[in-house]
């Protein structure tokens, strides 16, 4: 099964469990159910003093931001699947990241464009490609690891 | 080669546990990384730009109040850098935790050009 899918952040909401501050998807394109998804991220619109503590601004984290919402997104993806009812409460969690290449580190507050795939399934535990775009240049791609569904 | 710890304390009160997550909030992931950049940001003798997270895992949730220790190994620092003729690269193996038990674990590689060695 594959076609286009538009979710606006209420669909995203009723998938994630993120909220404001830490929600960074307005919306998201599907573009094969389960497998292929992509949004833009607007990088400015994140609250600065998101962590206040340990001293670390906005800026400081930016690639990290941009980790988060590519998570995001890559959940919104796997919710997406055919055989996936959306009333079941499937428990997302990550895992980890492989391979994330920066290739211009010095990123500043924009636009990103994300686009992932998802590369593998083993009982539950998801691979996903990732790919991070903005308009000065900055290319952020990698891997990420999710537990979708089989957490107890 | 020398190791580097820096601890923290997550307070309750963090912006970002409003939103991850209202009801059961745990410090993101992404954030714990972007502690840990900033401990080997701090301790890098060039300035230099971060190429690669070549694997970070989590194995541990970290909850508003823990303190978090963070710990960062140089697997090549300056005097064993991969050398090229325009960038060296460094590599700092890190590995986070709360109360003793590991909640993270990561392996970042820096570059620097060669004028800024200079």
């Amino acid at each position: 099964m594959s076609g286009l899918l538009e979710l606006v952040q209420e669909d995203i909401k009723n998938i994630l469990p993120h909220r404001d501050p830490f929600l960074f998807l307005n919306s998201v394109t599907i573009t094969n159910p389960g497998k292929d998804g992509l949004c833009t991220v607007d990088l400015t619109k994140i609250q600065e003093n998101i962590l206040a503590g340990p001293s670390i601004t906005k800026d400081d984290i930016l690639v990290e931001l941009i980790l988060e919402a590519a998570a995001q997104l890559s959940g919104v993806v796997l919710s997406t699947e055919p055989e996936i009812n959306p009333q079941d409460d499937v428990k997302k969690l990550l895992l980890g990241f492989d391979d994330i290449n920066v290739t211009s580190p010095e990123v500043s507050p924009e636009l990103v464009t994300l686009s992932t795939s998802v590369l593998s399934e083993f009982k539950g535990m998801y691979q996903c490609a990732f790919e991070a775009l903005s308009p000065c240049g900055l290319k952020i791609t990698g891997k990420l690891n999710v537990l979708n569904g089989a957490a107890s | 080669m020398m190791a580097l710890t820096e601890t923290y304390t997550i307070a309750k009160d963090e912006a970002v546990f409003q939103g991850h997550f209202p009801e059961s909030p745990v410090f993101p992931g992404v954030l714990l990384i972007g502690m840990t950049r900033k401990v080997i940001e701090s301790s890098l003798k060039h300035p230099a730009k971060l190429a690669q997270i070549t694997r970070h895992r989590f194995s541990g949730m970290v909850k508003p109040g823990d303190e978090i220790k963070i710990t960062v190994k140089w697997v090549s620092d300056d005097l064993t850098a991969e050398q090229s003729d325009e960038t060296s690269k460094v590599i700092a193996s890190t590995v986070a935790y709360v109360q003793d038990k590991v909640v993270a674990k990561g392996k970042f590689v820096y570059e620097y050009t060669a004028e800024a060695v200079l």
